[in-house]
């Protein structure tokens, strides 16, 4: 019984320390069902720095892809969307930066399995200063997220 | 006297008409009351093609003559808008409901060296099995794009993805009568209002 009680207590004083620990944040994390046999797909998710430094993501991995990179869609005046690939990215201290739909999004390169039927997909963060973030990221099929907050 | 009556009558004539006229300008311009439409008003002809579709059967864009077209551009190694646009199609047509088989969603690839009939196969029918997705030879594509006003280049990034398409994402409404009647630029892509336009327009 006493054992179970320190237990607890050590158990919960740990995740505190862990969650002190964080100075980078992941929220809302996702990647995108694509229809079987397509080697390309997306994540999202929203990056915050909790830290009283400046950090950068420097690199981003993942076991389903052969590759992963940061790219933004970009639609000019005339409707012509595009592509721009970011090598590092900014992250000030203090700043939230969120990857959505139409804008900044994690590029999966080559997938190696089907996305469709799967939970979820590991992706790594690589940060120049907090190192290696591990994030889970919901498979969602939902196309409507980006639509349905533009009116 | 007599005549001053006859000159109240045709005035009261000339009135009439212009009031007639009034009612007749302002239903015409009711009908396709620009301003309350969801997409831009468009108003091209939208000219006929003739491509291949994810079955390896030709279609051309008159066998869907008593539909609503939707026509979007795009390439399967698109990961970000295309996808997205296609999700957003599938949920205006389930919007639709007993309606959804007056409106036929065309997906043209403007990547055709990629996207062959059997990549279609396994890409269009995931969206909805009723989509179809259409390629042809470069020279084909070329021509359809052109007649459509869309904008395709391939750009050599330094990304391992070997090569992405930039192009213009709009979709274009089709009506029955064979009109691009309604653009819906990437800004405008809300299932529930795009729906709604289809619905006026059937």
């Amino acid at each position: 019984m006493g054992k179970t009680i320190i237990a607890l207590i050590l158990f919960f004083a740990l995740a505190q320390f862990s969650f002190a620990q964080d100075n980078i944040v992941i929220s809302d994390a996702w990647v995108r069902e694509v229809p079987p046999g397509t080697s390309m797909s997306a994540g999202y998710l929203t990056i915050e720095n909790k830290a009283k430094n400046d950090d950068k993501l420097i690199g981003i991995s993942s076991d389903v892809a052969e590759s992963a990179e940061l790219h933004i869609s970009k639609v000019d005046e005339n409707d012509v969307a595009t592509m721009e690939m970011i090598k590092t990215l900014d992250l000030p201290s203090g700043e939230t930066i969120e990857l959505k739909p139409g804008g900044m999004h994690i590029m999966l390169i080559g997938l190696k399995e089907s996305l469709v039927g799967k939970d979820s997909v590991r992706l790594n963060l690589n940060f120049e200063k907090s190192g290696e973030v591990k994030v889970e990221a919901p498979v969602k099929s939902s196309g409507s997220s980006a639509g349905g907050h533009n009116h | 006297m007599k005549r001053r009556n006859v000159f109240k009558i045709l005035i009261s004539i000339l009135f009439l008409i212009l009031i007639g006229w009034g009612i007749i300008v302002y239903q015409i311009i009711d009908i396709k009351s620009k301003a309350d439409f969801y997409g831009s008003v468009y108003e091209r002809d939208a000219l006929s093609f003739t491509l291949t579709d994810q079955n390896g059967s030709k279609v051309s864009l008159s066998d869907f003559k008593d539909k609503v077209v939707l026509l979007f551009f795009g390439y399967t190694h698109c990961p970000d808008v295309c996808p997205m646009t296609l999700s957003i199609m599938n949920n205006v047509v389930e919007e639709l409901g007993d309606q959804a088989d007056q409106v036929q969603v065309l997906f043209i690839t403007i990547d055709p060296q990629r996207d062959t009939v059997a990549k279609l196969k396994s890409y269009i029918p995931y969206y909805n099995e009723s989509f179809i997705g259409l390629t042809g030879t470069p020279e084909e594509i070329d021509k359809v794009a052109d007649d459509y006003n869309i904008f395709y280049s391939k750009e050599e990034v330094e990304s391992v993805s070997g090569y992405l398409m930039g192009h213009n994402s709009s979709v274009l409404l089709i009506t029955p009568d064979g009109e691009i009647f309604l653009r819906y630029t990437q800004n405008r892509m809300d299932p529930v209002s795009i729906a709604g336009d289809i619905k006026r327009i059937l």
